[in-house]
């Protein structure tokens, strides 16, 4: 039943882009499939981060990869968008594990984020080169032509089809109900949902009509939104379960003790790299999206050492456990980043630098943490007047105040 | 021929590689001792340059551009640690203080300072020197003396005094020197500032040489984080082998392969980590 719910989330928020247009801000639209494209980039930071320990700074590579690879598959050899997600895919997986090959002797801690950085910075370097104008676009960046898959009304049949998916499972369960017997609890949220599910489904089909009839820029936006929306929520849902399959226990036992895995007879190597094909395949996806976002990428964008540390961000302001604290980091930072940008101009850095201590001060566990918790929220300003009132020069015993 | 080129190559590599081991070796002891990755170090580097540019074209004096740099970045080192780091010791959470810093103290010097690059030479130490077929810049020269006068005041300071002796054994054992009774706070303190002025010192030195633009600070810092590595972290002498051998690899290819001149630090670095993991020194 929960899948159901979430399903149903997923067809809400899919049907967000109306609403905001309504009431007048469809700019919005983008900013928030740019905060869904951004939270699949911290997911899979947050993957290597916080269930494996590995801080990765070379993150960006995959995201840039993915970038390149879907300009170089519409520009040059006109492979439909449909087919360049997945194939995008396999690259960053292959990419994982070549990274994971080229780092093997120091799998782990400091030496690994530096030896990722140096990668990352050597594709940089040559990326930025004059020479290479041809294949990275240099500063002026390639220019992507926009799929068909973005200009049709194609993409918004997946909420719909879901919604009647999830009528017709209802209407299943509570006919199996019914004649055995069995939970009743069920069958009433089963009930709950099919009315639910035909209101939405409704509104999913205004949402389609009214894609139809929009103009190309805004439609591309919708249909963006909806798109980028469906490969988060898939992404999420695979990653959740990967980690509550044996693959990510034996993750976390690495992550605990590394040694001890090891000597239980794990081989550690091949666990790391796994993570590190899945979280890059993950990260080319993102890129992959990203780059017919932006419809124009260049290295700055893409390979930027900068990009990396955003994941950083993104993972620590939204709380690492549970891992959709990445992705709740991801779309507050890009939203205030975003509002800030407009109304702050050149101040806008100092601004985003102040909220982040604030934040990082206030809130040391992440903002995740908070919703989850919620009666934490009240102790936040006591942290802070605490860390602040006591005597700094004590060795002060290291507690958890949510303890 | 080809000697005059390798001799000041090596004079120029030397020299930058004195400017590296300032700016790296607080950078490396803040990581050994405090497990910060210091984010805001290229910040104070940046600061240090622009500050020092500043104080000494006004005043026509490079000693008051350094004193002024030295103080202004100690005291910024000591309220980012006394108001920021102290309140929260978890290595990752600090990591995100100092990038919001970092972001924050580039963008106030840019909005400050603007896009421009900024130089000054104090006129005694202008021109070159020949040495038969070879030409040496006097600054470059100044910079290895006043290099060699500082590498050994650190060495003093790290092997012959009291301080020097806890903070390497902190790096080793932090709570062991905490059982001794010693202040660890007050050592990181301390060591934080130390660490921000010899940025400040390092950035305002190299001004009459490079000068000084917006994003010197974050390409420093990448910089510093890859001597760091080479070097082992919080081995302060494979911090100076790893300086001078960055400055070397640097300028060698400046005037060899102009090509590699960006890339080579890094190239370095990846060499010596897939050979010795741990870093140079690093036992």
């Amino acid at each position: 039943m929960r899948i159901a719910w979430l399903a149903i989330i997923y067809t809400i928020l899919s049907l967000l882009p109306l609403a905001l247009e309504s009431i007048g801000v469809s700019r919005l639209v983008s900013i928030l499939a740019f905060s869904y494209i951004m939270s699949i980039y911290a997911l899979s930071f947050a993957l290597l981060l916080g269930y494996l320990g590995l801080l990765n700074f070379g993150h960006a590579l995959f995201f840039g990869l993915g970038a390149y690879l879907t300009a170089y598959q519409t520009i040059w050899w006109g492979i439909p968008y449909v087919l360049v997600i997945p194939i995008s895919m396999i690259f960053g997986a292959a990419a994982g594990f070549l990274l994971s090959l080229i780092v093997r002797r120091a799998f782990g801690g400091i030496p690994f984020a530096f030896i990722t950085l140096t990668v990352l910075l050597m594709v940089y370097f040559l990326y930025t080169r004059r020479e290479l104008r041809a294949i990275s676009g240099s500063e002026q960046g390639l220019l992507i032509p926009t799929p068909q898959l973005l200009t049709s009304t194609i993409i918004s049949y997946i909420p719909l089809a879901l919604t009647a998916i999830l009528i017709t499972a209802s209407i299943y369960t509570i006919l199996r109900s019914g004649k055995s017997g069995s939970k009743a609890g069920a069958s009433r949220s089963s009930i709950a949902i099919i009315p639910l599910s035909l209101i939405l489904m409704s509104a999913l089909i205004l949402l389609i009509d009214s894609i139809a009839n929009r103009a190309e820029p805004l439609r591309i936006s919708i249909n963006l939104y909806i798109l980028s929306l469906t490969t988060l929520i898939a992404v999420h849902m695979a990653i959740k379960k990967i980690l509550e399959s044996p693959l990510g226990l034996i993750w976390i036992s690495i992550r605990e003790n590394e040694s001890r895995a090891a000597s239980l007879g794990y081989n550690v190597f091949i666990y790391k790299a796994i993570a590190m094909s899945i979280s890059g395949a993950i990260a080319a996806v993102s890129g992959s999206l990203y780059a017919v976002y932006a419809f124009n990428i260049n290295p700055e964008r893409t390979f930027s050492p900068l990009l990396s540390v955003y994941g950083l961000i993104y993972s620590l302001i939204g709380g690492l456990y549970p891992i959709e604290g990445s992705i709740i980091g991801a779309i507050v930072v890009t939203i205030i980043e975003r509002f800030i940008a407009d109304y702050a101009g050149g101040w806008s850095l100092v601004f985003v630098g102040v909220l982040f201590i604030t934040i990082v001060l206030t809130m040391p566990h992440g903002i995740a943490y908070y919703i989850w918790n919620p009666s934490t929220i009240k102790n936040t300003l006591k942290v802070l007047k605490k860390a602040y009132r006591s005597t700094p020069y004590k060795n002060k015993e290291q507690t958890n105040p949510y303890g | 021929m080809a000697l005059e080129i390798l001799v000041s190559a090596i004079i120029d590599g030397v020299a930058l590689g004195f400017i590296f081991l300032l700016l790296s070796l607080g950078l490396s002891v803040i990581f050994g001792l405090m497990r910060i990755v210091n984010f805001a170090h290229g910040s104070m580097f940046l600061w240090g340059a622009y500050i020092g540019y500043e104080v000494s074209s006004r005043t026509g004096n490079l000693l008051a551009g350094i004193l002024a740099s030295a103080s202004i970045t100690g005291l910024m080192g000591f309220l980012i640690e006394y108001l920021l780091l102290k309140r929260l010791r978890e290595p990752l959470t600090q990591a995100i203080i100092t990038i919001g810093l970092m972001l924050l103290l580039d963008r106030v010097a840019w909005l400050r300072w603007g896009d421009i690059t900024y130089i000054w030479l104090p006129p005694e130490l202008e021109g070159t020197i020949l040495l038969g077929p070879t030409i040496i810049y006097k600054y470059r020269l100044f910079v290895i003396v006043v290099g060699i006068v500082l590498l050994i005041a650190v060495y003093i300071f790290f092997n012959r005094t009291r301080y020097g002796m806890i903070i390497r054994a902190g790096i080793d054992d932090r709570e062991m020197i905490q059982a001794f009774g010693v202040n660890i706070e007050r050592v990181f303190t301390g060591i934080f500032v130390v660490g921000s002025v010899l940025a400040g010192v390092a950035g305002s030195i190299l001004v009459p040489w490079q000068g000084v633009y917006p994003t010197l600070g974050i390409n420093y810092l990448l910089y510093a984080f890859a001597i760091v590595v080479i070097g082992g972290v919080g081995s302060i002498g494979g911090t100076m082998v790893a300086s001078l051998l960055a400055g070397l690899a640097q300028q060698l290819s400046a005037y060899y392969a102009p090509y590699l001149a960006e890339p080579s630090i890094f190239l370095l670095m990846l060499a010596v980590l897939m050979l010795r993991p741990s870093g140079l020194l690093r036992v």
